[in-house]
């Protein structure tokens, strides 16, 4: 596809703005600052008419410019404004005078990849504006040559996070088509900008994230986890070292003076129950299920931090002991009833009078 | 609609139901599980007849006796042709004995006979009867008044039903839409009579209910004191309610049968039945003291009625005592209190119908015909067993009991490495038990001091304790240094400071200092609330699976919640995790609230929290528990039916060849096994019922 037919893309279409054509331009002017809306296209500072003046004056006007190009990076490069960039209106009173000047500055970083421009909501005056982010050079490197719609896409899979976005969710948000999509999304792919994944809550569904991001707990499951499967077996024996564990470093059953959810987790560590590393609350999350599950206690806090200290519950009789449930069913008097021991009381047929 | 209720039996001939049960014969989820479980206790025990009454009287709520046969009538009367009524009465008037009757007599008989299943008309003693039921009597309906106080006096002398009112009044107030099949002399006679006293009964099918847990009581009895005071608890559980010394007649009888096939003429017997008779006056003087046996107000006879009417002024002018009586009832619910009339007719209770409730009779000629040793012993003890006092096994005191013994046991599993505490706690409660149900002897207290004593039940010194702790502990506590009382004042302030996983004891006043060694309480409430919570947890975890329960309790921690937090909580997967919710929630274990964000219905956008209401879920276990009971009862009645000829023949497996045989016997010793099993499973849901819903 020619350049000249491409879109222009902004970051304000990316997120979810629709998108306008500006024709026969493909960059991104910097108004005047007079009657020119947040995010749109800017037009250019007036030129002087005279060529002589115009030429005397060159050499100032370039060194001028490479101060400002200057001052700009630093502006951006600056901490505060690594990660949500810098505000439009910002820029505008930090440069005062000097704003138009930035047109040329902006048009050519963008054209090299190192600036992005996004659509966000400014948390002081609740409106939405354009903020510009400068990338690094190994970023702008990879984002290099890629067209409007592939910056969109991946500055939309970007804001997404390490939590992912759906195919689905970035078609609508950018408006292009399915069959355009696969092709970018391919092409990032292939890349290495970003990477597909799948969730544990929906496994058919295909998510992109950057390639460099590692996907969030709610994707991946956190440790309980693996390969998208809820693993069964692991937190079974998880449970099973925690009671033993409790068992053991309190001698018994109801007895000892229990044990702190600390000195649990480093016995876990010790022994190497566990591959990855479990933090507190997930350790103390497995031990909650044995409260739950009446196998576990609590017998006191520690008199110093006051933290719970646990025991191995004693089995209680609970005069409970009828198990055979099935007796609730409907068909439970016309069921034959076989017992443990091959006693069997044999089926009755329903009688149904007319 | 009864008959048709009847006829869509899924067990075919197998009937369980009243004509006025709101059961039907083939559902396993009853609508009220609690009242067909009463119900079906009640046909067990005292037969169908008894349970048209009781079911009649529970979907009616309080009624009265006219208000019952109405009911009852309307439900179990048929219309019948007034023409063959007739003829019917014509053919009896026309019946002469003699030869030619004779055949005439016999083709009747064959009439009733080939016509047994209608039940169209019967037989009896050369007079030709019209069975105006809609069913046989065996399948629980009763159309003569008669027969239907009988079974109220059944129900009421086993505490089963509760009399209230007496006031007096005009005629009888049956309700109008009651009487359709009202008798049709009713009326007129209600002019005839001076007075009448309205009683409204109330059928009690939570007591019911008991009639099932009988066999434990009269073990626990034989736990707590010996095999006298089970027999004795046997005795007045399986009269209802008996004087004093019947009781001891009994439960003599009943030991002497009992000892004389032991003995075998090895030792003096007139001896050895003193010795007993002595060992049954002790034992139900202990069960009477302890509470285990508590004296009610006597029903009154028709005779002693009359008697007292009589004798008394016109100052009590509905001549009873306690609001209960046994009398004949007319069929407005009215007593006939003419003191003119001489005579008056006996209840129907010993009619045909063979129910034999005694019939007792407190005046002195009655005494009298008991044996003089009985007397003579129970002379000595006339403060705690009055003269011709009335006595009936106190369910209360046996539920107090048996939580007494499963608290011990809970916190001596929960707190294992701690001496003594079971016992600590055992004595305790014995001793607030013995407070709560004990007898009071000769104290006539205000009301105030009767609110003042209640609060303080439960409440206790070291010293009121010692008497129920057992010896070891006694003895080991007397043995260490400071002796019993301080030692045991300093047990229980260390019992007291045990916070985990449950409080025991509360300090009530500090032992330091106090001149009874301090006052102390046991916890019952969080106690039982503990053993209640273990009770759910471990009956949704074999009804459910773990996860359900596991699910249950984060949802009774945390209050509402959505699926995927209740998934994280439980450790299982989020789909595991809603497919288990959805079952809780089918099952009525918890509650599902939608919250709708928009104004119009989207589920998309609604968000689903779960809950668990504590009382839903407590009712919810003890319907289950209720309906599995009465299932698995149903079930052994249904196979006792189906092998009532197999066991029949078994029995005389010495006679009969065919018995002999080894598969025979087999398959018979299977059987029974299977029916052991059931029972034993009743029993089992039973002892969880009694903890859910008595203690």
């Amino acid at each position: 596809m020619p350049p000249t037919k491409r879109p222009i893309v902004t970051a304000a279409t990316a997120n979810g703005i629709k998108r306008r054509r500006a024709a026969g331009e493909n960059v991104v002017r910097v108004g005047s600052g007079t009657g020119v809306g947040v995010g749109g296209a800017v037009r250019p500072a007036p030129v002087p008419s005279s060529s002589s003046f115009a030429a005397a004056s060159a050499s100032t006007t370039t060194a001028t410019n490479q101060q400002l190009n200057d001052e700009f990076i630093r502006l951006l490069s600056n901490p505060q404004h690594k990660n949500k960039g810098i505000a439009n209106s910002s820029l505008k009173s930090h440069f005062g005078s000097q704003y138009p000047a930035l047109v040329p500055i902006i048009n050519e970083l963008t054209r090299t990849s190192r600036l992005t421009m996004s659509k966000l909501t400014s948390s002081k005056t609740g409106e939405s504006e354009v903020y510009f982010s400068l990338l690094s050079v190994e970023e702008a490197s990879k984002l290099r040559g890629l067209d409007a719609s592939s910056k969109m896409v991946y500055q939309v899979i970007e804001a997404a996070g390490n939590k992912g976005i759906w195919t689905v969710d970035v078609r609508v948000q950018t408006n292009i088509q399915q069959a355009t999509l696969t092709k970018i999304f391919k092409q990032l792919e292939t890349r290495r900008l970003i990477k597909p994944i799948k969730a544990v809550t929906a496994k058919t569904k295909k998510l992109y994230m950057l390639y460099d991001l590692s996907p969030s707990k709610e994707i991946t499951g956190g440790p309980w986890y693996s390969d998208y499967e809820f693993d069964h077996e692991f937190i079974a024996e998880l449970r099973n070292f925690i009671l033993m564990c409790i068992r053991r470093m309190n001698g018994g059953y109801g007895v000892g003076n229990g044990v702190t959810l600390k000195q649990i987790a480093n016995k876990m560590i010790q022994a190497n129950v566990s591959r990855i590393q479990l933090s507190l609350d997930e350790v103390s999350q497995v031990l909650q299920t044995l409260v739950l599950d009446y196998l576990v206690e609590q017998r006191g806090v520690t008199e110093g931090g006051g933290e719970a200290l646990f025991v191995a519950a004693k089995p209680v009789t609970t005069m409970c002991d009828f198990e055979w449930w099935d007796v609730l069913s409907p068909d439970f008097h016309f069921r034959g009833i076989r017992f443990e021991d091959g006693v069997y009381l044999s089926a009755h047929e329903p009688h149904h009078h007319s | 609609m009864a008959a048709a209720a009847a006829n869509n039996n899924a067990f075919g001939g197998f009937l369980h139901t009243s004509p006025l049960s709101n059961l039907t014969s083939s559902t396993s989820h009853p609508p009220d599980p609690k009242a067909a479980l009463a119900s079906n206790c009640i046909r067990d025990y005292f037969g169908p007849l008894v349970q048209t009454v009781a079911d009649a009287l529970h979907s009616r709520g309080p009624s009265t006796m006219s208000d019952l046969i109405a009911t009852i009538r309307h439900r179990c009367l048929r219309d019948w042709n007034e023409e063959r009524g007739r003829l019917v009465d014509r053919l009896n008037a026309s019946v002469v004995v003699g030869a030619n009757n004779n055949k005439f007599n016999k083709g009747i008989i064959a009439t009733t006979s080939s016509s047994n299943n209608n039940n169209e008309s019967y037989y009896h003693g050369g007079k030709v009867t019209m069975n105006k039921a809609r069913g046989a009597e065996s399948a629980g309906y009763v159309t003569e008044s008669s027969h239907i106080r009988a079974a109220l006096i059944v129900l009421l002398h086993h505490s089963l039903v509760k009399v209230s009112g007496g006031t007096s009044g005009g005629g009888g107030s049956v309700g109008a839409g009651d009487g359709k099949h009202k008798h049709p002399s009713s009326s007129s006679r209600h002019a005839a009579k001076p007075q009448h006293h309205h009683y409204t009964y109330t059928f009690l099918h939570e007591r019911a209910r008991l009639l099932l847990r009988y066999p434990r009581y009269v073990e626990h009895a034989r736990d707590v004191m010996n095999d006298t005071a089970a027999q004795i608890v046997e005795c007045l559980l399986i009269s209802g309610r008996m004087r004093g010394e019947d009781v001891v007649q009994s439960a003599w009888e009943c030991q002497k049968r009992k000892m004389h096939n032991i003995l075998d003429g090895e030792e003096d017997v007139d001896d050895y039945d003193n010795k007993v008779l002595t060992e049954v006056v002790q034992s139900f003087e202990r069960l009477v003291e302890a509470g285990y046996v508590e004296m009610v107000r006597p029903i009154v006879t028709n005779k002693d009625l009359e008697h007292k009417g009589r004798m008394q002024n016109e100052e009590n002018e509905d001549d009873m005592f306690g609001n209960e009586f046994e009398f004949s009832l007319n069929e407005d619910g009215s007593i006939f209190n003419d003191r003119s009339k001489a005579t008056r007719k006996r209840s129907a209770l010993s009619s045909d119908q063979g129910v034999n409730t005694k019939k007792q009779k407190i005046d002195g000629n009655a005494l009298d015909d008991h044996h003089p040793q009985i007397l003579s012993l129970l002379s000595t003890k006339r403060n705690l067993i009055p003269h011709g006092s009335v006595y009936r096994v106190s369910t209360a005191m046996f539920h107090a009991s048996l939580r007494v013994d499963v608290l011990s046991r809970l916190v001596s599993e929960i707190y294992p490495d701690e001496r003594h505490v079971g016992a600590i706690v055992k004595a305790a409660l014995t001793y607030a038990a013995r407070q709560e149900h004990g007898p009071m002897r000769g104290v006539d207290e205000s009301e105030e001091a009767r609110h003042s004593r209640m609060a303080e039940w439960g409440i206790f010194s070291p010293p009121d304790i010692v008497p129920f702790l057992p010896l070891d502990v006694t003895k080991s506590l007397r043995s260490q240094v400071g002796g019993l009382n301080q030692n045991l004042s300093t047990l229980l302030v260390q019992m007291s400071k045990l916070q985990y996983p449950t409080s025991i004891l509360l300090e009530i006043e500090e032992a330091q200092g106090h001149p009874m060694g301090g006052k102390f309480e046991v916890c019952t409430r969080q106690l039982l609330q503990r053993m209640l919570d273990r009770i759910q947890h471990r009956f949704l975890t074999t009804h459910r699976g773990l996860v359900a329960a596991r699910i249950v309790s984060v949802l009774q921690m945390k209050g509402h919640c959505e699926s995927d937090a209740i998934a994280e909580d439980a450790m299982v997967p989020t789909k595991e995790a809603r497919e288990v919710l959805h079952r809780l929630h089918r099952d009525s274990y918890i509650d599902l609230a939608d919250m709708h964000v928009t104004k119009t219905h989207n589920t998309g956008t609604a968000i689903f929290l779960w809950d668990v209401i504590p009382s839903r879920l407590f009712k919810t276990v003890i319907n289950n528990t209720c309906t599995a009971l009465l299932n698995l009862r149903l079930r052994r009645q249904h196979e006792v039916e189906v092998g009532r000829d197999w066991m029949n023949r078994a029995k005389d497996a010495g006679s009969a060849e065919e018995n002999v045989h080894e598969g025979d016997k087999k398959k018979y010793h299977a059987f029974c096994k299977g029916l052991e099993r059931l029972d034993c499973a009743c029993l089992q849901l039973d002892e969880t019922l009694m903890v859910l819903k008595d203690f």
